[in-house]
């Protein structure tokens, strides 16, 4: 007797048939689906791992201790800041691959290696091969950060620093490479880096100078003669961030020379006046000042300010950049900069080769801006 | 034949299920490959801005760079107002600001004062601002400001440079940005 329990073979095999179209079809999602989520992964972990990169360039704190190691020859003009020569401190047409380091001096990044790669995950490695012929499936992705330094003139002195990238992919197995441009990048970071120097505590008593305090200098002359000055015996990077301040105490009188001026400069390292402060004093007891550059008449107190002698004048000079300031009060900004080590000069006003005037509270003193 | 109904509901209820399995999977893969994206392109744009905001800061304190930039005619009276003791510095809106690298010239600022020209998430300069390829813009300003209690206008005011972020319709609305964290004031005189 023939059943109406169960199902034909027909139906059997039409559903068998359904089952095993449907199963295939998940699959080939399922399929589809996670080599597509292990790229996506991917592309998220190198990301992260570019912007790892960026921030350590980025981070001011280890920046010092990456331009001062021995292989980052790049910097070494910029380590050099203390040097007379412009030669060593001639930053143009350095340019290379440079090691990064963090705080701790930990080499974090060893870009002069070759075989610097990130993983799939976005680790760093050592077994990147550039080779198409061959490559790592682990270690596939290199990261080619250059550095340059931005000069426009030769020589270049503590120029600003052009960090690009160009990323290289090879898994050795994937035929096709993913797209990395939106991962380079470029970013220009200030070559602002100041090598240790000894504090500025003395002058050089020509004519004698009387000396008193450690950081901060105060100078009294007291037998000014013609064509004598004072100097500062350290010399001073324009890197630094230096307020240098004086005031003068007793303005002198007699004004027919120019000699009779007080004068404080900042010299290149031969006592070569580069941006001049000439204090003036009328017949009638007015007085003013004159600010020279390289010798030429540059600019001179305001018309609109009354000076009484009480006055703390301050040469600012940051990253070489030079201004002039009445009381913290920065009124004049020099068009030129300052390029190298200088050198703190004055000159007191005298009347006679024996007389006494006086220059009072010269102080030097860095600050941050 | 009742039972025979009730194999053919099983079959088509389980192709449907399946189809049902298949369709959800493929929703949930795309809402979190969207997803995904997205979080990409956020932590994309975040170090792009900020490497591109770091980058103007090293331009401002070169002086190179700084000076070129004030002494430009593009900028109006800036170079003036910051070296000029005796010139009454206008008090006046923020005006806008071409910033030029040490080694750039006038045909290509790195910052430049037209509206068109931005960056691309690639951090790549472009001039179809705003749009889908030219993402982002910084304006930079300068403005002088005399101080408080003295008259206006003054002599030798303070000059600062100000940097707003502007960002295309085109980015979406998907990941809201607060510009605010990407601002730049900085006073040059």
């Amino acid at each position: 007797m023939k059943s109406n329990q169960g199902m034909s073979l027909v139906e059997v095999l039409i559903t068998s048939m359904l089952i095993i179209l449907v199963i295939m079809a998940s699959a080939a999602a399922i399929v589809q689906l996670f080599p597509g989520q292990k790229t996506t992964e991917r592309s998220f972990n190198f990301i992260v791992a570019r912007n790892q990169i960026i921030d350590r360039l980025i981070d001011e704190r280890a920046w010092g201790i990456t331009v001062n190691a021995k292989e980052n020859s790049v910097f070494s003009c910029l380590v050099n800041q203390e040097q007379t020569s412009t030669g060593q401190r001639n930053c143009n047409g350095a340019n290379g691959v440079t090691n990064v380091y963090d705080l701790a001096n930990n080499l974090v990044y060893d870009f002069q290696n070759e075989k610097l790669g990130i993983t799939q995950e976005g680790s760093l490695c050592t077994e990147y091969k550039k080779s198409p012929l061959e490559g790592d499936p682990i270690c596939v992705l290199s990261p080619n950060i250059k550095v340059q330094a931005l000069c426009e003139t030769n020589p270049c002195f503590n120029p600003p620093y052009l960090f690009s990238s160009d990323f290289s992919f090879n898994s050795g197995t994937e035929h096709t490479n993913p797209n990395l441009s939106p991962m380079n990048f470029q970013l220009i970071k200030s070559g602002l880096y100041c090598p240790p120097q000894d504090d500025p505590q003395g002058l050089t008593a020509q004519p004698m100078i009387q000396l008193d305090g450690t950081n901060g200098v105060k100078g009294i002359q007291n037998a000014a003669q013609v064509g004598k000055f004072a100097s500062e015996t350290v010399n001073l990077l324009p890197c630094r961030s230096l307020n240098i301040g004086f005031s003068i105490a007793t303005p002198l009188y007699n004004m027919a020379a120019a000699n009779n001026s007080t004068r404080v400069c900042l010299s290149d390292s031969t006592n070569t006046c580069l941006f001049s402060f000439l204090h003036k004093i009328s017949n009638t007891g007015v007085l003013s000042y004159e600010l020279y550059q390289n010798n030429a008449l540059y600019s001179s107190s305001p018309s609109w300010m009354t000076l009484t002698g009480a006055e703390e004048y301050q040469f600012q000079v940051y990253n070489g950049i030079v201004k002039f300031c009445v009381d913290n009060k920065c009124l004049h900004f020099f068009s030129q900069k300052l390029d190298g080590p200088f050198r703190l000069l004055i000159y007191p006003g005298w009347v006679t080769d024996t007389s006494s005037g006086l220059i009072a509270n010269v102080n030097i003193s860095t600050f941050e801006l | 034949m009742n039972q025979r109904h009730e194999q053919g509901n099983m079959i088509m209820s389980l192709v449907l299920l399946m189809s049902f399995s298949i369709v959800t999977m493929s929703f949930i893969y795309t809402q979190n490959f969207q997803l995904r994206k997205i979080m990409d392109n956020k932590i994309l744009y975040d170090t792009t801005i900020k490497a591109q905001l770091e980058s103007i800061k090293a331009l401002l304190i070169s002086p190179n760079a700084l000076i070129k930039t004030m002494q430009l005619a593009e900028n109006g009276s800036l170079w003036r107002c910051v070296s000029d003791v005796e010139f009454l510095c206008p008090q006046t809106t923020p005006m806008d600001l071409m910033l030029l690298s040490d080694i750039g010239s006038v045909k290509e600022p790195f910052i430049s004062n037209q509206v068109n020209v931005g960056f691309s998430l690639e951090m790549k300069s472009c001039d179809t601002f705003p749009s889908a390829n030219c993402l982002f813009r910084y304006r930079l300003q300068w403005y002088s400001e005399c101080p408080p209690t003295g008259p206006s206008p003054c002599y030798a005011p303070d000059i600062y440079v100000k940097g707003d972020l502007l960002i295309s319709p085109q980015f979406g609305s998907a990941l809201p940005i607060n510009v605010a964290n990407y601002s730049l004031l900085m006073r040059i005189k």
